[in-house]
């Protein structure tokens, strides 16, 4: 069921992260018109859009951008707005810019949502503005920079108990990932990726661990063997692993056995920081089988500098090679 | 104020529980054994709160006589509830280090006796969000639960609050003073029993 708007209000916010507060200008958008018509359709997109899943943590259940947004859904005004959008210009610098911010709050018969936008602006607009904030300018500035946004989406069915995730987007032209962390998820909304570290990068590595061991085919299985091996490349980035696969070029086939793989399907898209130590610690070891007994097994990310590799004219047959100091001989039990 | 459905409320429960929480619960304590590796960890358990426990909890009144829970499926948090019972109170903090470096929470407490003539119920608990990555996708209509309530315990603290939940908790039984006192008694020997073993244990330790 799509979610009835009902009310947007509309702030521009100035970059004033190391200048003294300024009250904002920001207005209500009327529920009719060409502006109502374009945020109405950025709004009905938004849960498709917004797609990093974020929590606000806490160790008291509280958390003071939350408890603004719950305010905002409950009895939604423009002073509200103008107090959570006071929070955005208190964390951006020249560099972030002026920006003309949007919440848009909305309800259907079981969920109560806040949309919040930020899109670029330009000096000149402020300067347009002047002291009234004129629905007509907003139109127009919304038009110019329409298509670069960030964005972050709450819905829950209870105002008093929900709200502890939501779900952030950027829709900036080259942007890293790790910009949108920075400035929007956790200077302004002063939340987290809802997947930790170490959480996500457990699933990464549990997933391709039990690839690994049970994949049947020698092509897919060497395809998984090195997508094992070259993710600790990754290691501190913001990325999902559908980036991941696409980062690495991993064939459709691979990324729907990794996407199967998965307890949450969603969690395929979701981005959380890439921790290749803990990546290590499931997927430590790579060992390689071959058909006369031999086991050869090293570390993951270092398994290709352990062995030498070379193919033999006879088909499907390699050499492999090695030399070291040896340091103890392990006897294992047949299984 | 409209009058709280219980019957449907509890009928709920146990729909969401039979169908999802057996096997969030399940993936949830692989999840925490994977990263609670911690030598003096005793025993690392997850369970869906049972149905009627869940309900009593649903039915608690204030103390003005209001009720408690004015939406009882979205504000009890402990509907998954895990436990991790350490041997010495001094492993306490380094497994709380862990948890903190791995879930995302809302509530951390340390639930002591603010009285320091007191003896009774003592332990960590946190409220956590479940990782989303180990939800099941529900069907339509189906809210889930986002958090779990995690306690930390040491096997003194979670023996103490066990027979103490068992005997006192869930009967109507008119506790004495002198019955509650004895009570108290045996979590003032608990209590000791963890000061002398983590100071043994610190003592061979160093």
């Amino acid at each position: 069921m799509a979610m009835n708007i009902i009310r947007i209000y509309s702030v521009l916010v100035p970059p004033l992260k190391h200048q003294p507060a300024e009250p904002l200008q920001g207005a209500e958008i009327p529920l009719t018109g060409e502006l109502y018509d374009l945020l109405g359709k950025v709004f009905a997109s938004s849960p498709k859009e917004c797609d990093i899943p974020i929590i606000f943590p806490s160790t008291n259940q509280t958390h003071p951008v939350r408890r603004i947004i719950q305010l905002l859904v409950r009895n939604p005004s423009i002073e509200v707005c103008k107090e959570l959008f006071a929070d955005l210009a208190a964390v951006s610098t020249n560099v972030s810019g002026l920006a003309l911010c949007f919440a848009i709050i909305g309800r259907d018969d079981r969920k109560h949502a806040a949309y919040l936008a930020r899109f670029p602006a330009t000096e000149a607009i402020r300067t347009q503005l002047g002291r009234q904030f004129r629905v007509e300018l907003v139109r127009d500035i919304y038009m110019k920079s329409s298509r670069t946004y960030k964005a972050a989406l709450f819905m829950d069915t209870s105002i008093a108990d929900g709200f502890w995730t939501g779900r952030a987007t950027d829709r900036q032209i080259n942007i890293a990932a790790q910009e949108l962390a920075q400035y929007w998820i956790y200077s302004f909304l002063k939340a987290e990726f809802e997947i930790s570290s170490k959480s996500g990068s457990f699933m990464i590595a549990r997933s391709l661990s039990g690839l690994i061991n049970k994949e049947t085919d020698p092509a897919l299985k060497q395809q998984l063997i090195a997508l094992a091996t070259i993710l600790p490349n990754q290691n501190g980035r913001s990325i999902s692993i559908r980036e991941m696969c696409e980062r690495t070029r991993v064939p459709q086939k691979l990324q729907t056995l990794i996407l199967d793989s998965l307890e949450n399907k969603a969690a395929f898209q979701t981005q959380f920081q890439f921790d290749s130590g803990e990546f290590l610690r499931t997927v430590a070891f790579r060992s390689e089988y071959l058909d006369n007994g031999a086991v050869l097994t090293a570390p993951s990310n270092k398994f290709d500098e352990c062995f030498r590799k070379e193919s033999l004219s006879e088909p499907e047959r390699t050499r492999y090679s090695t030399e070291g100091r040896l340091l103890e001989i392990k006897i294992r039990k047949k299984a | 104020m409209a009058e709280i459905d219980f019957g449907s409320i509890h009928e709920t429960y146990i729909r969401l529980s039979s169908r999802y929480f057996g096997a969030i619960a399940s993936r949830l304590k692989d999840h925490l054994r994977h990263f609670i590796e911690y030598p003096r960890v005793d025993k690392i358990s997850c369970r869906p709160k049972e149905h009627n426990s869940f309900i009593r909890k649903a039915r608690q009144l204030q103390s003005d006589g209001q009720p408690r829970y004015l939406d009882p499926l979205r504000q009890i948090q402990d509907q998954i509830g895990a436990r991790i019972v350490t041997y010495f109170k001094d492993d306490i903090e380094p497994v709380q280090k862990i948890v903190e470096g791995v879930y995302r929470g809302i509530e951390k407490k340390l639930i002591v006796s603010d009285d320091e003539k007191q003896f009774g119920y003592e332990g960590v608990h946190y409220v956590l969000a479940i990782p989303p990555e180990i939800m099941p996708e529900p069907l339509p209509g189906d809210d889930l639960p986002n958090f779990f309530e995690l306690q930390i315990k040491t096997l003194f603290q979670h023996a103490w609050a066990q027979a103490e939940h068992d005997i006192t908790y869930k009967t109507d039984y008119p506790w004495t003073k002198e019955q509650k006192r004895r009570v108290a008694f045996t979590a003032a020997q608990a209590w000791g029993a963890d000061m002398i073993f983590d100071e043994l244990y610190l003592e061979q330790k160093n």
